[in-house]
């Protein structure tokens, strides 16, 4: 009987947070017509819409350090 | 914080976890987690498909489902995984953004600023009401802007959800399915830190 072998990376994956930004920035401009730092913006200034986008792309800001979002 | 690196193994346990609650019940898609050290990681379906449908998943009826949760080391414990946030949407088509119908959040730390007023955790109805559009309130919101509050619910109640009330198929028996939801939702009720 074949047998996979799942490894801890089958469901995990390390990521810096400028990969991350490059993942917001992408789905930023799909979905909200945004770049990373219009989104960053936004979300610092309490503008961004509540919706599907918008609550997931937060999620992913989260993993971000403040210290790398520019001002 | 540096984060101990038993963090990485239980998140990916936890990952696993999550992801084998809809592998046996809903879908064959598993659930990935992103980690960035160290400020936690971010699960949800893998990131195929076209711009748009990332990370959407077709269940057998036509159901959309998406899956998208926070994760961080827990504050006594930076080695425990911990939900710092959720969102939980079913949608009509891989569209989630345009044609989803309802959305489960759970957004304590934005729930942390004195500027939010809503529940932290909630749901959203993307939908029409006749009711809703004949009552006179002052700013009216449109009806899916509305935060509807409930519990912090969790991925079993959620696919529960999807079983029970829209007949999505299961891979195993529906009642095999049902039950096997209870008995890991009790232990996300001990395992909950927050």
């Amino acid at each position: 009987m074949e047998r996979t072998r799942y490894t801890e990376d089958t469901w995990i994956e390390d990521a810096t947070p400028q990969e991350i930004i490059r993942e917001i920035d992408l789905e930023a401009r799909e979905r909200l017509g945004m770049t990373f730092e219009e989104f960053a913006r936004s979300y610092r200034e309490g503008t961004l819409e509540d919706t599907t986008a918008t609550n997931e792309l937060v999620i992913l800001l989260r993993l971000v350090d403040p210290s790398e979002i520019p001002a | 914080m540096s984060i101990p690196p038993k963090f990485r193994r239980n998140a990916a346990k936890y990952t696993e976890h999550l992801s084998s609650l809809l592998t046996r019940t809903v879908t064959d898609q598993p659930l990935k987690a992103r980690n960035v050290p160290p400020n936690g990681a971010r699960i949800a379906f893998r990131d195929d498909g076209e711009p748009g449908a990332r990370r959407s998943v077709e269940l057998a009826n036509g159901l959309w489902i998406r899956v998208s949760q926070l994760i961080r080391p827990n504050p006594s414990d930076g080695s425990k995984v911990q939900t710092a946030e959720y969102s939980y949407v079913y949608a009509s088509s891989a569209d989630a953004d345009n044609d989803w119908l309802a959305r489960y959040d759970y957004v304590p730390e934005e729930a942390s600023s004195p500027e939010y007023w809503y529940p932290v955790a909630h749901v959203h109805f993307n939908g029409y009401s006749e009711h809703y559009e004949l009552l006179a309130i002052p700013e009216k919101k449109p009806l899916e802007r509305l935060h509807f509050p409930t519990r912090r619910i969790s991925l079993e109640d959620f696919i529960e959800h999807l079983i029970m009330e829209f007949a999505v198929p299961t891979k195993c028996d529906p009642e095999e399915a049902l039950e096997l939801l209870p008995d890991s939702r009790e232990g996300f009720e001990y395992r909950r830190t927050r």
